[in-house]
């Protein structure tokens, strides 16, 4: 009896110590989501992911990069393990390329990469930061992909601030009901701020606008009517690039 | 004579219960190398979880049998056909108890072990040391919070918890003895007794709840509230300490209930 015990105990440290060598998915996925901060009480640096990120000094915003896809991270202080990050850490999220850190519960703060830290704190005191503008829209021949994005060139972009340099027309003086639609993507250069709120919408009747969904809310979206020329090349960007 | 009561009580529970450890164990490690081959997969899925459900249910069933086969051994052994042998032997009734409990009580805490050391082998490698670091994370601030008080907190939860299974297993012991007094439908009676002291406990729930309510109407909770507010640490200590005390004292009075039957009723099949 004791030998048969004395041999079992053997096989089952053996195996264990062979099975250690599986790793978890789980526990993988859970490490991807946790970040530390500096200290204890200093929160003007998180480690995630092997990088350093900053403090930008500035809370968060609408129109800060969490309105385009991205997911969540936790962040604690340096001795909470990683299995407890999701219950005591303070919840954030991070963009899809991770260049930001975004917390907005206990923490209110926006920190970005270190590679990017300079430029993206120039951003915050900028008046306008956006400097780029991008069309999302639907790959009809790939469409499972998802949403894609087009960048304008220097043309196109011209036309779509030239268009919304005109005096816009309120919700209540014209017909609101409109077709095709696309929208519009303004992004500052490190993609810290982005603005999605301008469509480009075709009227069934004849007609294409930029709509500022900005009012929305209140009733009061505005509409940046194309005219001549303007509205034939903001048609066909349309058409090359659906909604 | 206890002594020698309770090696042959370990016996017994080695030869039955053994190999439904060795299956736990075993279904850990099936659990634990299913994980080898983790993918995105549904059917990864499908196997993975079934395995992990596969263990919960084994463990629940380990420790199931384990109080269950203490119990239907007490019964068995002192009650039916074998009690003619057990009660011929030198060994007053008090020893027979004793042994019984002691030994329902070490196998109770050697189903716990073996199905900690089933999660651990289930976990091994990063996730167990994970799970560790997270546990010992938590008792360092709950020493934090409680301070010197946390040690004591955690040796009266371990008391509370023997207490515990020896307080069950000794009410059901009480109840067979008093099942046994019966001419006919002995575990009939058996059941009876408990439901009748499930009843005693039901009303004298109730009863404290009125007087609660009481107390609350004139102003006595508040009174308690307050003094809860300001001794936070004390109070779960009187309350653990009186759950132990109350405990063991209920338990003292099915030791008595087994023992005077044993002793004064003994009615063998």
């Amino acid at each position: 009896m004791k030998k048969t015990i004395k041999r079992l105990a053997a096989v089952l440290v053996l195996l264990s110590l062979v099975l250690c060598l599986a790793g978890c998915g789980a526990l993988d996925k859970k490490r991807e989501e946790h970040g530390v901060f500096a200290g204890e009480t200093d929160h003007s640096t998180i480690t995630f992911r092997g990088e350093t990120y900053r403090s930008l000094g500035i809370e968060g915003s609408e129109h800060m990069f969490y309105k385009d896809y991205s997911s969540r991270v936790y962040i604690t202080t340096p001795d909470v393990p990683v299995l407890l990050a999701s219950s005591v850490g303070q919840y954030g999220m991070t963009d899809l390329e991770t260049k930001f850190i975004l917390l907005y519960r206990e923490i209110n703060a926006v920190y970005a990469r270190e590679d990017i830290y300079e430029a993206a704190l120039a951003e915050t005191q900028m008046e306008d930061p956006y400097t780029c503008i991008r069309i999302q829209y639907l790959d009809g021949e790939n469409s499972g992909k998802g949403w894609q994005y087009h960048t304008l060139d220097d043309e196109e972009e011209a036309l779509v601030r030239r268009i919304l340099a005109e005096k816009p027309l309120k919700e209540g003086d014209i017909k609101v009901y409109y077709g095709k639609s696309g929208t519009l993507l303004f992004e500052s250069e490190t993609g810290l701020y982005t603005d999605n709120s301008y469509e480009i919408v075709e009227f069934p009747e004849g007609g294409i606008a930029i709509r500022d969904c900005n009012y929305y809310d209140n009733g009061d979206a505005e509409y940046y009517i194309a005219k001549g020329e303007d509205a034939e090349q903001l048609a066909a960007l349309l058409k090359k690039y659906p909604g | 004579m206890v002594k020698k009561l309770l090696k042959y009580e370990l016996y017994a529970y080695t030869r039955t219960l053994l190999p439904v450890y060795a299956i736990l164990l075993g279904i850990s490690v099936l659990c634990r190398f299913v994980q080898f081959f983790e993918n995105d997969h549904v059917s990864y899925g499908i196997v993975f979880w079934s395995s992990v459900i596969a263990l919960i249910i084994t463990v629940v069933a380990c420790i199931g049998m384990t109080v269950g086969y203490g119990i239907v051994r007490f019964y068995k052994n002192l009650f039916s056909s074998e009690g003619y042998l057990s009660f011929t032997l030198p060994v007053t009734p008090t020893a027979h108890l004793i042994a019984k409990t002691a030994g329902q009580f070490i196998f109770c805490a050697a189903a716990v072990a073996v199905s900690l050391v089933a999660a651990s082998i289930a976990t091994a490698g990063e996730v167990l040391v994970e799970v560790l670091r997270a546990g010992f994370w938590l008792v360092g601030e709950l020493f934090e919070i409680c301070e010197g008080n946390t040690v004591f907190y955690i040796l009266e939860v371990l008391l509370l918890l023997a207490v515990a299974v020896i307080y069950f297993y000794l009410m059901c012991c009480a109840c067979i003895a008093i099942g046994q007094t019966a001419k006919k439908n002995r575990i009939l009676k058996a059941f009876g007794a408990y439901f009748v002291w499930y009843l005693i406990t039901q009303i004298v729930g109730t009863v404290a709840i009125i007087i609660f309510a009481v107390f609350g109407e004139i102003g006595l909770l508040d009174a308690i509230a307050q003094v809860i507010a300001d001794y936070p640490f004390a109070f779960v200590h009187v309350a653990m300490v009186g759950g132990l005390l109350l405990a063991s004292a209920v338990s003292a009075m099915f030791f008595f209930i087994a023992h005077r039957i044993m002793s004064r009723r003994l009615n063998l099949e």
